[in-house]
C-alpha cells in the first residue's frame, strides 16, 4: 500500500484490524482488513487484496481488489481486480473486470440515456 | 478584567525570572494587564479559578506550558469565560493555536480574536490535544534524529496491544496495535490528516507492529506521530469512542497519564472559547 493510496482514504482499515458493524464516512474508504456488517460513503471506496469483507457495500465509486459476500451499490463505476472475488449483486452504472476476476451474482446497471441528435443540415446542391 | 494564572512548572528560578520579565513588560506593552496570582502547592489553580471567578474575571489566561492550560480548561468546565493561554516556551498547544511566544501571545490577547474549540473529554477530564497509548512519540529525544540506539529499543520494543474498541454505537472492531493516538488537535502537519479541533470529530490512528527494516524506514513519521503517512496504519473518525482493552492501559495526554482502560472518549463540539493567534492551525 503506497502512501499515494493513502493519501486516497479518509477512513482506513488495515489488514491488522477487524470491525463488525456499520462503517460510515463521508471521504474515501480504504479497508484492508475484515469487516462484517454493512460500509457506506458518499464517495470511493477502495477494498484492497488482503480485505475479507462480509457487508453490503454502498459508494460513489469502487475498485475491489479482495473477497466481497455480499450486495455491492454503487453510483457510478466499479472495478474489479485481477484479485477481486465478488459473491452477491452488483448495482451500478458502469463496471470494469479484469481478467482472473471471480463474479458470481446478479448485475443491475442503471439504463444508458439515449441522446438527442440534431439532424444534420442538408447539404446545399450545387 | 485579565486574570493571569501563571505557573512556572519546571523552570528555575533565574529562567522564571527571566520570562516573567518579558511577560510584565509585553503585558504592559499592549495594555492588556490585569490581576496576576502564581501558582504554588498550596494555592492550585483550581483555588485559583475560583477566586477568579469571584472577582468577575471574564478573560483567564494560562501562562505556562501545556498542562496548565489543560487545568486552566478542566478547572473552568461550563463556565462562561474566554481562556487565553501565553506560553513560557514553545509547545505543541502554542503551536496548534498559532501564540509561538510571550511577546506574540500577548499581542493576540490585545487583539482578542477568540474562536470556538472542540474538546476532547475522558472520564470527565478534558484534553485539547490528544491521547496516546502504546508507545509516545512525545517521549522521544527529539534531537536524536540521526536515530539514537535508545530511541528504536524504545519502539521495537514496545508489546502488541490488543485493543478491542466502539466507535459511535455502530460499529465493534480490534486491532493489534503498538501505538495509538486519539486526536482532537495536533501540531503535526500532515497533507493526508488534518486534525482540525474544529470539526467535531476525533481522529484515531493505530499504528501496528512493524518490521525493523519499516521501523527504519517510517522513522521520521513514527518520531512525528504522522502514523496515517505509514501504509499499515488504521485511521477512523468518530465522535465517541470505548476502548474496552487491554485493561489498565494507560492514556497520556503529553507525558501525564490521565486515565486508564476500559475508557471513553467523547468530542464536545465547540466547547471552549479561547483566544488564538493568527497563525493558528485550524
Amino acid at each position: 500500500m503506497s502512501r499515494n493510496e493513502n493519501n486516497f482514504a479518509e477512513t482506513i482499515v488495515s489488514s491488522s484490524m477487524r470491525i463488525d458493524g456499520e462503517l460510515k464516512s463521508n471521504g474515501n474508504i480504504k479497508i484492508d482488513g475484515i469487516v462484517s456488517g454493512k460500509v457506506q460513503t458518499s464517495q470511493d471506496l477502495m477494498i484492497g487484496p488482503n480485505a475479507q469483507i462480509d457487508a453490503d457495500l454502498i459508494a460513489q465509486n469502487a475498485v475491489i481488489s479482495g473477497t466481497i459476500k455480499g450486495n455491492i451499490t454503487v453510483k457510478e463505476s466499479i472495478l474489479i481486480g485481477e484479485t477481486g472475488r465478488i459473491i452477491g449483486n452488483i448495482s451500478c452504472a458502469s463496471i470494469g473486470i479484469k481478467e482472473g476476476a471471480y463474479f458470481s451474482g446478479n448485475c443491475k446497471m442503471q439504463e444508458i440515456k439515449q441522446v438527442a441528435v440534431n439532424s444534420s443540415p442538408e447539404i446545399e446542391e450545387e | 478584567m485579565y486574570y493571569y494564572i501563571i505557573d512556572p512548572g519546571k523552570l528555575s528560578q533565574k529562567q522564571f525570572e527571566r520570562v516573567q520579565n518579558e511577560l510584565y513588560s509585553s503585558l504592559s506593552e499592549y495594555r492588556v494587564s490585569g490581576e496576576n496570582a502564581r501558582v504554588s502547592p498550596l494555592r492550585p489553580v483550581s483555588t485559583l479559578i475560583d477566586t477568579a471567578l469571584a472577582r468577575g474575571a471574564k478573560t483567564i489566561v494560562a501562562v505556562g506550558n501545556d498542562d496548565t492550560l489543560h487545568e486552566v480548561v478542566n478547572a473552568l468546565t461550563g463556565q462562561d469565560v474566554v481562556i487565553g493561554f501565553i506560553p513560557l516556551f514553545p509547545t505543541e498547544l502554542s503551536e496548534i493555536l498559532g501564540l509561538s511566544s510571550i511577546n506574540y501571545a500577548c499581542r493576540h490577547i490585545a487583539f482578542r480574536r477568540i474562536t470556538l474549540m472542540d474538546a476532547g473529554i475522558i472520564n470527565k477530564t478534558l484534553f485539547l490535544s490528544k491521547i496516546t497509548f502504546g508507545f509516545n512519540p512525545d517521549e522521544i529525544n527529539k534531537s536524536a534524529w540521526t536515530w539514537g540506539l535508545k530511541n528504536f529499543s524504545k519502539i521495537s520494543n514496545q508489546p502488541l496491544l490488543d485493543v478491542r474498541f466502539s466507535s459511535d454505537s455502530s460499529f465493534h472492531a480490534t486491532a493489534q496495535a503498538t501505538a495509538g493516538m486519539i486526536i482532537n488537535a495536533r501540531k503535526t502537519n500532515s497533507q493526508t490528516l488534518h486534525s482540525d479541533p474544529s470539526d467535531g470529530m476525533l481522529d484515531v490512528l493505530l499504528l501496528p507492529k512493524l518490521s525493523k527494516l519499516a521501523m527504519f524506514k517510517h522513522r521520521k513519521e513514527i518520531f512525528s506521530g504522522s502514523y496515517e503517512n505509514i501504509p499499515t496504519c488504521s485511521v477512523i473518525h468518530s465522535q465517541e469512542i470505548e476502548i474496552a482493552s487491554p485493561e489498565g492501559m494507560p492514556l497520556r495526554v503529553g507525558n501525564r497519564i490521565i486515565a486508564k482502560t476500559p475508557a471513553t472518549i467523547k468530542i464536545l463540539p465547540k466547547a471552549i472559547k479561547i483566544i488564538v493567534g493568527r497563525d493558528r492551525q485550524f
